[in-house]
This record gives C-alpha cells, structure tokens and sequence, in this order.
C-alpha cells in the first residue's frame, strides 16, 4: 500500500482492477483505493502474475503494508502475506457481547519476518513523536503527518510543532457523535444500502464537527455584475494568445476574495481551542463537486496571485480532483474557502463552515435585480453571495464590513485587476 | 597514634615469650548446701520453672509446626520456629542474676531466652512497675487481651503477658511485643532488657557491643549480653565485635571515671552445631570454643567454658563475670555449652547427627536432672514440679486461643500504609538526654573560631576568594557537627583515624581538642563493627556518627547496613529508633577500589534516609538536619568537594545554624528549555554543560542538584520537566543499576505527557575505575552531557560530538555487559 501524501497512516481498498491469476504489466492498474481525503489507482510497480491479494474490498489498510502478491506463477508468497493481527489491533469487543468461555486465546506476538538487527528495531516505530509534541500537536490542531521531525532518528519533538506552518493545520477529529432521537430502522419499501464509509464518511464526520462545534451566522448580499459580466466577455473573446478566455466568473470571484482578505484579517483565520491565528497569506479553498463527492483544493498563496495564475491554479485542481488525482496535501490547509452554487442556479444558500476556517463564501447565480437609478428602476445584473462566519471568532459587523468590501471591488472588478 | 602512648623499639624487640592465660573448662564445683545456702529453696525451685515454660512453650509451637494443632486448636504457622528444646537451663540459669537493667540481645533461637530474661525482670521488679510498663506498652493493647484469661496477681499477668506477647509477636499479630514486624526470630522487648534478636547469624555481637558502649558512655548500669551460636565464630563481625569491644584504649586512654571497657559479655550457646555442620571437630578448628578468649587479649576474655546442662553452673559463671565486666575489665566470653533437642528447624531431618547421640543427651536432660537435684536435695516434691506443667499448659492453652484468634490478635492492617509509616520514626530531637555534654572546651575557644571568621561565599563578584581564607565544603560539615556535639551529651563520634588524625578528610579536625575520648575515637579497622556498634549504640537511646572513611567499604559492613540499620526500627514496630548517620565519602583518584559512588546500593534498602549533598551550605544544612533526626542516614560526602567553597548559594553558609528541608531538590539554575538533574559533585560538571548549552546553542537549561536519594520529594523536579520536557539525569554512579534509573522511570511516569524525549541517563561508565589520569573516561563529563542531549533528547545544531552517546550504543554496552 503506498503512502499517498504525508498524512495518509491508511486507505480503504474500493475495488481491484485485477483477479488472482490475472497477469498484469507494470503500471497498469491494480486496485482502487480510497484515503480520508481521495481516492486514487494504485499502479502496479512490476509486471508479472497476481498471486495473491492479501485484502478485501472494503478493508482498510495501513501504508506500507503488502497488499498484494506478483510474480512468476507457482512463486511462495506466503512469507509476504502480511500479519494482520499485529498490525490491526483487534477491535474493542463492546462489554456483554465477550464471551470468555469461548473466545479464542489470545494471539501469540507473531513472530516477526524482519531481521532481528536493532537498527530495524527502532524504526519499526510508526509514530516518532514525542508525546509532548503530540499533546502540543492536538492541542495547536497541527497535523503532525504535514511535518518533519527534527529531533533524534526525526523524532517529532515540540519545536517541529511550534514551528508547524498554517498549511499544517488540520480540524480536530470528531470526538462525540450525538445520538439520533429518531427513527433506527429504515422506512418500508425497496432501498439500496450503502455503507456509509470512505470519503461520505469522512465528509459526513466533519459536516457534523462543523454544525456541532461553530456558531455559524450567514449573510446574504448581492454585488453589481455588470462589470464582471463585460469584463468577463472581454476576456472570452480575446486572443487566443493571450490564454484568458476560459477565465470563469468563479476565477473572479476567487481572485477579489484574495484581494479582499487581507483587509479582513479576521476572516483570513482558524479558530483552534481558544486561540484564533489570523493569517497574512491566503490560502483559498474551493468546492468542486466530483462525482464522488465534494472536495475542497487549496489555493497556496492566492493573494500573491494575479487573476490568470489563480485561474490556471484552479483549474488543474478541479482537473486533478475530478480526476482522482489530487494529493492528500493540495486538500489541506486552507485559510477560507469559496464554494460556487450559481451555475446550478441557485441564488443564494447557507454554506457550511470549513473548520478550523471561520469563514466561507457562498456564490449564487446573477440575477437582474430591480434598482432606482437616479429616480428611475433600472435591472440590474447582480451576483449573490453568501457568507458563513463562525460567530465565536468574528462578529457579525465585521463580517459585513468585509461582504462590503467585496462586493464594492466586484462591482468595479476592471480596476481590481488593474491594482 | 596517640602521643602519649610511645612505641618503643627496645621494648618491642626484646625477646621474650607470651604465657597464655588458663581458661578453665566446666569448673564449676559448688555442694548442694552451699547452694541453698546462696539461692534458698523457692528461687531453685522457680528455675526449675522456668525451664518448664520454656519446654512447654517450645513444644508447643513444635507441635504447631508438625501437626498444624496445639491441644485440639488448630493453626497453620506460616513462619519460622527455631526451637530451643534442650537448651533451656543454659538460658534460665544465664537470667537469673540479671536485671531489667541488663540487656541481652540474642539469635534466631532465642525464644527461651526472651522468657527466662522477662522472667526473671518480673520476679524483680515490683507490681507497680510491671503494671506500668504494660499499660503503657502499646497503649495497653496486649495487656487488655491478657486480662480477660488472668486471674492472679501482676506477676501472674506479667507471665501470660510475655507468654502471650512473645507468641503473637511469632504469629505475626499486631498485638505481638513488635507487631509481628519481627516475628519469631527478631521478638524482643525492651523494657524486661529483652533487646533485639536477630536471625543473621553473629548479628547480635557488635550490636551488644555498641549497646555496652551506650551504657559506658552514658553511665548507664547493667550488662550486656550477646547470645549467639557457637557456628557464629566463624563470623567476621563476631571477631570484629570482640575486637572493638577489647580495645585497650578504653582502659589506657578513657576517662577512668567513664568506667573501661564496655561491659559486653559474648556468650556463645554451644550447642555444637550450626544447622548441620559441626563447630567441634568439622567446621572450626578451636577444639573448645573458649580458646578464642586467649587470641584476644592478655586476660583471654576472662573466657570459661560453662556446663549449660547445669543452671546453677551457669548462674555463677554470670554472676562472676559480672563483676568484671562492672569493673571495666570486659569484654568476656563464655563458651555454655547446651545441646538442642528439636531440630535446627521444623525442616531439619536430623541427617547430620547419630540418634545414639542425642540419647546421650537425653539421658543427661537438664530438666529431668534438675528436677531429680531439687527433689534429692528436698526443695520440692514431685507433686510440686509436676504441677509447673499443668500450671503452664493452662496458662499456654489460653495464650494459645488468644494468639491465634484473629478477632482479638489482628494483623495490622495492610489496607493502610501501616508498614509504610513503620519505617522512619521521624522524630527531630536536639538532645536525646538531658545532660550536660562532657566537653573539653568552651565552643568559643575551638576550631570554630576560624571556621566562622572565613568567608563565607567563595566568590566575590565572580572572582574567586583564596581558598584557604574561605570556608570549604569539609568546614562547613565540621560546623554542623560541632554543633550537635555541643547540644546532645549523648552523641559520639568514632571510626577509622577519627581522633588526632581528624578522620581522613580531616573534617573532624579540631574535635579532638573539644571532645574526650569517648565521644570521638578510633576504632579498630573493622567497618562491619563499626557500624554494627553504632546500631546498638544508636538503638540502646543514643546519638551516633560511625563514619568509613569510603563508601567503597561499605562492603566490609554490608550486613550491618542493609539488614540492621536498615531495619530495626520497622522490624521493632518503632519500639527502637536509630539516630545513627553513617557518613562516607565518594573518592577519586585512587583507583578502582576507592572511587565509585554507591549511592544506588543503599537507595535499593528500604528503611535508609540516603542525602549526598555537592556545596559548602548544604553540607553543613544537611548534615545538621541529618544529626537532629532520629532515623538512620548514609551521608554521602564528596572527596572532589572537600576542599570547596560554597559559590552557588548566595549569601554562602550561614555561620549560625539552619537545616535544609528534607527530601528537597536544589535549584541551583533556572531555565527554560531542558532539565538536567544531578546526583552529588557531578553538578559542576552540568553547569558547565548547562553554560556551554546557553552560550553555544541559545539554550536555557534548568539545573537541579536532587541532593537527597531517600526521602526524595518529585515536585520540583517534575514541574520543571513539565515546563521543559526535555531531562538528563547525571550521576557519577556507574550507569547500571544507577538511582538515577528509578528517577527516570519515575520521571516519566510523572511527566510522560510533557516529555519531549525520553529521560536520559548519564552515569559512569560500566567498569572499574581506572587510574587517576584516565578517570575522565570513566565519570561522566560535560562533554557526556551534551552528547546525550545531543543524541537522545534534542540535536544541537553544528554540535559534533566528542564521545559516543547514541541509543545503539546503550544496547552494545548491555550486550557486552560493560
Ligand atoms: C549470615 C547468615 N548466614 C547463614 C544463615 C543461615 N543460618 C541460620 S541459623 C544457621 C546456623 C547457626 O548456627 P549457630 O550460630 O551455632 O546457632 P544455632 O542455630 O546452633 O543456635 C545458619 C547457617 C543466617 N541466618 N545468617
Ligand atoms: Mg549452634
């Protein structure tokens, strides 16, 4: 199992691409798995015949550990066939349920495949932290598989963590789950059950963390157009090569949110176990819907960026995240996200907080929108926005004072870019 | 070494012949008349009983051991029983001129002697007495039980209370004389003279020797017997005890007044065997035991072998050597024989003797001929003596009940920390007597008067002072006990080189000249009689310092103490205390057998206040506080300090006195990011890790000196743990077993959380000591230091290492075993 990206401890195999018995060439696919945060094929390294695979579909599997066998047929591989019980501890039995009388004896240690030397010994530790620096880590929200260890044998120790950057702040875990006052067993009728797992259950964790641990407040504005439309037209139909007509609106929108941020620090911000770090630099997130589900890539730096570097940016991440690519880094360490609505004609919405973020705007479709203009009803084109703040770290002023902002620098988005 | 005494050549060299003293050999030859003439018929009479209990008493747990019963009652006696079945006129007639105010201190078989001893206290001391001591004896507790089966008077209470307080004591119940903190092996009771018995073999001699010596210095009346076995001589602290006790300084020197030598009579119980291996004929090479008395001194002991088959015999020959040993003419020996019925234990199948043998013995039991001698002789009739027997086993058949029963002889709780609050007695006491101290001179005239004139802070403003003209950390050490010396009449001061000399390290330098002898004086190179004296000293009330010039000889009184100072004042349920200090020093320079820091060995001990302290102000703080204590402390000192001032402390060593609380760390540096811990002179060595760290690297470190081993308080040391979350532990201790190991594993059971690294051990490296020149690669250095911090804890940035300090070496080392 490959490690994919520096915070992936496991991934869940969805599916194999290729029976027992199967030949297979090197870098041809061999299995579909799935990580907290994408999922990716996993290419074979070698040619030769599948022997063996070590896990089901479904089961979730620690990096480098074998997955599976290849080689010439008839080959032992036995000795490759990982020990399972050492490396999954075995679930909590729930009390009642255990049975002492007839549960099995305890697994013997098994006995280990790797070369008794004592260099080997030491590194079999998978986690070389400290546990001062873990305490630090879950307290600061950093996740410390986004850092380098320098201490003895890279041990993790406190100054890696202080010196963490932004990009490896992480939301903490999910520590409680309310219990549904509601109906447990399904509706009557035909239904196809799914398992709720992988990325859904991911997502689902942190929607839940998020309604269940912020005070989200949402705002609703609208913003001139006419500016962006024109402008947006202009560029549509520029020369080619200029390579600015496939700039969205969202392009845009991204790009006047950088520019924005930094006069609203407060929004540019995580909120993480009472201490709120406002940040200089933006990173921005955005949603794209894949048809897996919802990621949100970041945007490094997007306020050093001009609107055709943030355009170009945005687009190989929709690209990678629709196509399964993205790295479990490019999805994490966000200081604010966008996410757009507006082409699936929605005018305005409530989105959801993005912790430790503690802000995200929504973006609705244009709409003419009747104005008096010098005593007279003019349409005119406006775009809606949305704004979820976490009421514990800004207030709502605040957070107006910023839709003010950008909605002024939307309308005269022209001398934005020119700035 | 003293001046007075001149050796001189031509009297030394002259020819001449040494003409052994006669030791006489079972020559007791008293009548009959003339024996009831001096003893009357009622007291030959009640020796007799006497031995009855004691064969009744030991039946009985012979019984218990073998059949699990005594009269139908049932009980399982987990324990020890060395019985004492045949040996019992030997005690009974040993006792009978004995007061309460003479001691005897006895073997794992000395049941019989604790009864024939408290039997012979209550015959006379009067009602009064006896009632007192039992209703404040343990609050009353076994006195209480007592009373609900005793009907009679307070002697008849007084005999069911040592009978019953003896058999709790061996069934482990709180309400035995110790709390079954002894049990059968180590009972004893004090206020009948009833002193500790001890199941290391020997282990009585110098302990009774040190309790003579109490009774000398102290001018306290009574002897003082030593009750062990005859396979004893061939224990090394036997023959030191018998040479501490035969000093001739104490006649030659001593104040006359203070009364010669200390009136210790060894007596061994020769019953010939030790479990199996003969003393005649097999095992010693002495033929009669009493021989030794002529290797020892020109009065041979004033040695007899003793018929201890005869009672009267042996009376007399303690009545005699009484006299002498109240003369200061001690110490003396006596060689009683006995012979032991039972075996050396309930597991003893006998396979070392020929059962013709013992029917020899039998034919000549003491109680039956005793018995046959007062009826001959018309002191008793057989009715009489026979109604001894029914009188104890009723006597015994309650005791029995009550010992065994749980309701009324629990065991003390070990739901609470009952054991724990045992071992320390924890008591400060300026002055154990109320005297006035012998002194030669006032205080104002001593050695004080420079100590006290010197600066007292070794710097000033950062410049150091001349060494000579500022109080060094081996002073400040003489300043605490000079003003314990003036405060407690009780405290002595003696071992090797101490008087004149000024002990080796010349602390005791000006003592010489305020104190008389017997409160500071050399001893015979005998560090486990060193020792073992001052636990009896310090057991029998008063204040000791023994001193052993290097912790490496701490060997040479192992025994002494880890199982003796160590322990008896939990092993006596705090009946006892032990304001004893044992100082040592760590060396240097001189090799393998004089430098190695044993701290650790004595942290391992339960029942030791360990303290090593590295300045001047904590020398004297230190051992002040030690030396007001009631309980047992090693004082470790350090040879490398000795001659150093006190630069840490501000404000340096208070010239009046003052204590440093006990079990607190020092905080000799404050900083921020790692904690390094010391454990004695090595301190100097991490600040100057603890400078270069700041200096080089930007790195605060905390510097804390631990400076006490046992008690320890971890407060100060975890919090600053928590604040740093990096620690080195350093010690000049060899690296295995190191104390420093128990800190870590405390260290990170107390701050795991807060830990950024794990706990690192510096310590010596796992060897001898090699010679002077090559000791830097042997006791940690500052380079060490750094190197594991380096290594282990947090890398210094463009730090190259010096030394090897990594993790695979700490597994090549342990593979190598070095
Ligand atoms: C230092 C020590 N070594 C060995 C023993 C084990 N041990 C107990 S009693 C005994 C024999 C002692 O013989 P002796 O001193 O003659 O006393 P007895 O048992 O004959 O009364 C031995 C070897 C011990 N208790 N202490
Ligand atoms: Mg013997």
């Amino acid at each position: 199992m490959p490690k994919l990206g520096q915070s992936v401890e496991s991934c869940i195999i969805i599916g194999w691409k290729k029976q027992k018995g199967d030949s297979i060439t090197a870098g041809e696919p061999l299995c579909e798995v799935e990580t907290d945060k994408s999922a990716v094929e996993v290419e074979s390294p070698v040619s030769g015949t599948l022997l063996d695979v070590f896990f089901d579909e479904g089961e979730e599997v620690a990096v480098q550990v074998n997955i599976a066998a290849i080689g010439a047929p008839g080959e032992d591989v036995t000795g490759l066939k990982p020990n399972v019980a050492a490396e999954n501890p075995p679930e909590d039995k729930s009390p009642g349920t255990s049975d002492e009388a007839v549960q099995p004896p305890p697994a013997q240690p098994a006995a280990l495949e790797v070369p008794q030397t004592r260099l080997s010994k030491q590194d079999r530790s998978k986690r070389r932290i400290s546990p001062r620096a873990a305490s630090l880590a879950e307290e600061l929200g950093v996740d410390i598989s986004a850092i380098k260890g320098t201490g003895p044998g890279g041990r993790i120790i406190e100054r890696d963590v202080r010196a963490a950057p932004p990009t490896a702040l992480k939301p903490a875990a999910v520590q409680t789950r309310l219990t549904p006052p509601i109906q447990t067993d399904l509706p009557p009728g035909e239904a196809q059950t799914a398992p709720l797992q992988g990325t859904r259950k991911i997502i689902a964790e942190r929607m839940l963390y998020s309604i269940q641990t912020t005070a989200q407040l949402t705002l609703n504005a609208s913003a001139d157009a006419s500016a962006l439309l024109s402008f947006r037209q202009r560029l549509k139909n520029s020369a080619e090569a200029f390579d600015l007509q496939n700039v969205t609106i969202n392009d845009f929108i991204l790009f006047a949110v950088s520019r924005t941020l930094p006069d609203h620090q407060e929004l540019n911000a995580v909120l993480l176990k009472e201490a709120i770090s406002q940040y200089e630099s933006v990173h921005l997130g955005f949603a794209v819907d894949t048809p897996r589900c919802l990621m949100v890539p970041v945007i490094r730096d997007a306020n050093t960026l001009n609107l055709k570097a943030i355009s170009l940016e945005a687009k190989r991440l929709t690209a990678a995240c629709l196509e399964g690519v993205v790295s479990p880094d490019e999805l994490t360490g966000g200081t604010f996200t966008v996410t757009n609505l507006g082409s699936l004609g929605i005018e305005s919405f409530t989105p959801i907080l993005n912790p430790p973020q503690v802000g995200i705007l929504g973006v609705g479709n244009v709409n003419l929108k009747p104005v008096e203009v010098d005593g007279e009803v003019r349409h005119i084109p406006h775009i809606g926005l949305s704004l979820t703040i976490d009421h514990q770290a800004i207030d709502g002023a605040a957070a107006s004072r910023f839709l003010g902002t950008l909605s002024g620098r939307l309308t005269a988005i022209d001398l934005l870019v020119a700035m | 070494m003293p001046k007075s005494l001149t050796i001189d050549p031509s009297e030394v060299r002259q020819r001449s012949a040494i003409k052994s003293q006669e030791i006489p050999v079972n020559a007791y030859a008293a009548t009959p008349e003339r024996e009831r003439k001096k003893y009357g018929s009622e007291n030959l009479v009640r020796i007799y009983r006497d031995m009855v209990y004691i064969r009744e008493f030991e039946s009985m747990l012979d019984g218990v051991k073998k059949e699990g019963a005594y009269r139908g009652v049932e009980y399982d006696h987990r324990g020890p029983a060395h019985l004492s079945i045949g040996q019992e006129a030997a005690a009974v007639g040993q006792c009978f001129h004995l007061s309460a105010d003479d001691f005897i201190f006895g073997s794992h078989r000395s049941h019989g002697e604790i009864l024939a001893k408290s039997f012979s206290a209550i015959e006379k001391l009067g009602e009064s007495d006896l009632i007192g001591i039992m209703e404040s004896y343990m609050d009353g507790a076994s006195l209480r039980v007592v009373q609900r089966f005793t009907r009679g008077d307070a002697k008849d209470l007084a005999i069911n209370y040592t009978l019953y307080g003896t058999l709790a004591e061996i069934f482990g119940r709180e309400n035995g004389f110790n709390k079954g903190m002894g049990g059968s092996m180590h009972a004893f009771f004090p206020p009948f003279g009833v002193m500790p018995n001890n199941a290391i073999v020997g282990g009585s001699a110098d302990i009774a020797t040190g309790a003579a010596l109490f009774k000398r210095v102290n001018r306290k009346p009574g002897i003082v017997i030593a009750n062990i076995g005859d396979a004893s001589m061939g224990c090394g602290p036997v023959w030191e005890a018998i040479t501490f006790a035969a000093m001739d300084q104490y006649r030659t020197l001593w104040d006359q007044e203070v009364g010669g030598n200390p009136p210790i009579l060894f007596n061994f119980m020769n019953n010939f065997y030790g479990m199996g291996g003969q003393s005649k004929g097999e095992t010693m090479g002495f033929g009669i035991l009493a021989r030794v008395g002529s290797g020892v001194n020109p009065d041979a002991m004033h040695a007899e072998r003793v018929d201890g088959y005869n009672p009267l015999a042996v009376a007399d020959a303690v009545e005699r050597k009484r006299d002498i040993l109240e003369e200061g003419q001690g110490p003396v020996l006596l060689d009683t024989v006995t012979y032991r019925f039972s075996g050396h234990s309930p597991s003893d199948a006998s396979s070392y003797r020929d059962k013709s043998e013992m029917d020899l013995w039998y034919q000549q039991d003491a109680l039956t001929n005793y018995g046959e001698y007062l009826k001959e002789n018309r002191h008793a009739d057989t009715s009489r003596l026979d109604a001894f027997r029914d009188d104890v086993t009723e006597r015994l058949v309650n005791v029995f009940e009550a010992a065994t029963s749980l309701e009324l002889s629990p065991r003390v709780s070990i739901h609470v920390d009952s054991i724990g609050e045992m071992m320390f007695s924890d008591q400060y006491q300026d002055r154990l007597s109320e005297k006035a101290p012998e002194v030669l001179i006032p205080k104002s005239e001593s050695r004080l008067k420079t100590t006290l004139a010197k600066h007292r802070f070794g710097l000033d403003g950062g410049k150091p002072l001349p060494k000579l003209q500022t109080l060094t950390y081996a002073e400040a050490l003489f300043e605490a006990l000079m003003h314990r010396f003036y405060e407690d009449p009780t405290m002595i001061a003696y071992g090797e080189e101490n008087r004149d000399w000024g002990g080796a390290f010349s602390v005791y330098r000006g003592l010489t000249e305020c104190l008389p002898y017997h409160r500071l004086f050399n001893s015979p190179i005998s560090e486990a009689a060193i020792v073992g004296t001052a636990v009896g000293y310090a057991l029998s009330g008063g204040r000791v310092v023994a001193e052993l010039m290097y912790c490496d000889f701490m060997g040479r009184a192992g025994d002494e103490i880890f199982n003796q100072m160590a322990k008896w004042q939990s092993m006596s349920a705090n009946v006892l205390q032990m304001p004893m200090v044992l100082r040592v020093s760590v060396g240097s320079k001189y090799g393998a057998q004089h430098s190695q820091d044993w701290t650790s060995i004595v942290a391992h001990i339960p029942g030791l206040k360990v303290m090593f302290p590295a300045t001047a102000y904590d020398a004297k703080g230190m051992l002040s506080l030690a030396l007001r204590g009631t309980d047992p402390v090693v004082f470790f000192e350090s040879q490398r300090l000795y001659p150093e001032p006190e630069t840490l402390v501000e404000g340096g060593v208070p010239t009046e006195y003052y204590e440093v609380e006990m079990g607190e760390p020092a905080l000799r540096r404050r900083g921020g990011d790692l904690t390094i811990v010391t454990v004695g002179a090595v301190l100097y060595r991490a600040l100057e890790a603890a400078d270069e760290l700041s200096d080089k690297h930007g790195i605060s470190a905390e510097v804390i000196d631990a400076r006490f081993i046992n008690p320890l308080n971890y407060d100060k040391i975890v919090e600053s743990v928590e604040k740093t979350g990096k620690v080195v532990l350093v010690s000049d201790a060899c690296e295995r077993g190191s104390f420093l190991h128990t800190m870590a594993s405390n260290i990170s059971q107390l701050a795991f959380n807060y830990l950024d690294g794990p706990v690192a051990v510096v310590g010596a490296r796992n060897w001898i000591t090699p010679p002077a020149e090559l000791e830097e690669a042997f006791f940690p250095q500052k380079e060490w230091i750094l190197d594991a911090i380096h290594e282990r804890v947090l890398p210094l940035t463009e730090h190259k290492v010096s030394t090897v300090q990594n993790v695979e070496e700490i597994v090549r080392r342990n593979q190598l075993g070095v």
